[in-house]
């Protein structure tokens, strides 16, 4: 009965697809590859973020200075956070209740307690923070400073500073890969994505892809993907060879990508072409096109 | 704010809470999406088209081109001033040419940055040339003036690529 009710043991086939000149979210049925519904939400919604235990997700609404809060099921807002400033990227630490949240124009990382929804702290950073992620077990926060050309290397329960290392040109998007400690960062102006090890803060790669922006990593954490902007291209990588193993046809500007459950699809966001390109990722290929929301951002999977 | 003095002081850095950065691209990307007709064969049109050097010939509203690598080019103006580009991408097969903002001048047009792609296809025995583009507003803050907000930015990137897209069909089919 407890377990047939536990929301965890359904394997979800949605996802969020945030539209950030529409101020609405689509729902993205990943088998029927149909839109079930778009719901509003505050202005300008852009990055996206899925709280398990507490069944809501976040979204970060930068030129609104605002957090949002919606429940997973209702799919209504519970709350907006007030932050201030341009809120952008966003990670939990599922650990001790804080959201990690960049803040863009005040070259910070600013705290949220997950429980009250206050500001618990204000973390000075580098210029233009954009990307975070956080290693949960390694209680380590990393972002991406845009206009600094670096990675500030937070840890998550103390204000310390860990590490300041050097990115290429403008880095906008970090991942964590915690199965082969390695972090990747989109560096958009440079067309690389930098590859740094966790464990020395060194940097180990350097890999050619024009315009990265949203990265996904496979369960097993022994692939990663990253979409071409400007290529127009989704980049498939091996996390131990660090080589490019295809580079995968997509609509125009692709933005963001999510992999389905089972790992044998990608769904890529098309910024301009207002569609998911659905991708095999046996023949890889495109196999179908879903229509979207103009200007469609960010996908993430509800829980 | 005890935590935060002393992290400040640990990171060695200060914490502006003025909430402008002229370099920052936190907002909306905004988009132009034109396209015109010519009555020419593709590969006429795509000479002209992948010529980055080349771009003040058919582009009305540039005075000149100023090459200092053979990926960036400083566009001077008619109106004056001047930004430069960056090359991406020739690509031969797909006809399709890229490049971005490298250094913005958001007096004289409005934009923070941008990317923009050219791309001509077959229509007929004419030619479709599209011109796309993905930018941000001159001032990137959420307080810009009108002059740099999403507005003017989506104004002068449209009027950009129109003039460009007349610019080069009257060429080609001079």
């Amino acid at each position: 009965m407890f377990l047939l009710l536990s929301p965890k043991l359904v394997y979800s086939t949605e996802f969020y697809i945030s539209s950030q000149t529409s101020n609405a979210i689509s729902l993205f049925n990943s088998n029927t590859l149909d839109i079930e519904q778009s719901f509003a939400v505050p202005k300008g919604p852009v990055n996206l973020l899925v709280n398990e235990d507490k069944d809501v997700f976040y979204i970060s609404h930068p030129e609104k200075g605002v957090v949002s809060v919606f429940d997973q099921k209702t799919r209504r807002l519970l709350q907006e956070i007030e932050t201030g400033g341009q809120p952008f990227g966003m990670a939990l630490d599922t650990k001790k209740q804080k959201l990690f949240v960049t803040d863009w124009s005040r070259d910070s990382v600013l705290v949220i307690n997950t429980v009250s929804f206050q500001v618990v702290d204000i973390l000075a950073v580098g210029k233009s923070p954009a990307g975070i992620a956080i290693d949960t077990v390694g209680r380590k926060v990393f972002v991406a400073n845009r206009e600094s050309h670096t990675l500030t290397v937070l840890d998550a329960d103390k204000p310390r500073l860990i590490a300041h290392i050097e990115t290429g040109n403008n880095p906008y998007s970090v991942v964590f890969n915690s199965q082969k400690n390695q972090l990747y960062v989109g560096c958009v102006k440079e067309n690389s994505v930098t590859v740094i090890d966790t464990e020395s803060y060194k940097v180990i790669a350097s890999l050619p892809v024009k315009a990265p922006y949203g990265f996904a990593i496979s369960n097993d954490g022994e692939q990663f993907f990253v979409t071409s902007q400007a290529e127009n291209k989704l980049v498939v990588f091996d996390a131990n060879t660090l080589e490019a193993t295809s580079r995968i046809a997509t609509g125009k500007m692709p933005e963001s990508v999510a992999l389905s459950v089972d790992n044998q699809r990608a769904f890529v966001v098309n910024w301009f072409s207002n569609s998911i390109s659905v991708i095999d990722l046996q023949t890889k290929q495109q196999s179908s096109l879903v229509k979207l929301n103009n200007e469609s951002r960010m996908i993430v999977k509800a829980q | 704010m005890n935590v935060i003095k002393k992290l400040l002081a640990v990171l060695g850095l200060s914490l502006s809470l003025v909430a402008t950065s002229a370099f920052a691209h936190g907002p909306t990307p905004q988009k132009v999406d034109e396209e015109i007709i010519i009555n020419a064969d593709m590969a006429t049109v795509w000479n002209k088209i992948k010529a980055f050097d080349s771009f003040a010939e058919w582009q009305p509203a540039v005075a000149s081109i100023a090459m200092t690598d053979p990926d960036t080019r400083v566009v001077t103006l008619k109106s004056g001033g001047e930004f430069t580009d960056s090359l991406d991408e020739v690509n031969e097969e797909e006809h399709y040419i890229g490049y971005r903002l490298l250094e913005e001048n958001a007096k004289i047009f409005p934009v923070s940055f941008y990317t923009i792609n050219i791309q001509v296809s077959a229509e007929g025995d004419k030619s479709k040339v599209s011109w796309s583009g993905r930018f941000y507003r001159g001032d990137t803050g959420n307080f810009p003036a009108e002059n740099l907000n999403d507005d003017a930015a989506v104004k002068a990137m449209t009027e950009y690529a129109n003039s460009g897209l007349a610019g080069l069909k009257a060429l080609v089919e001079k």
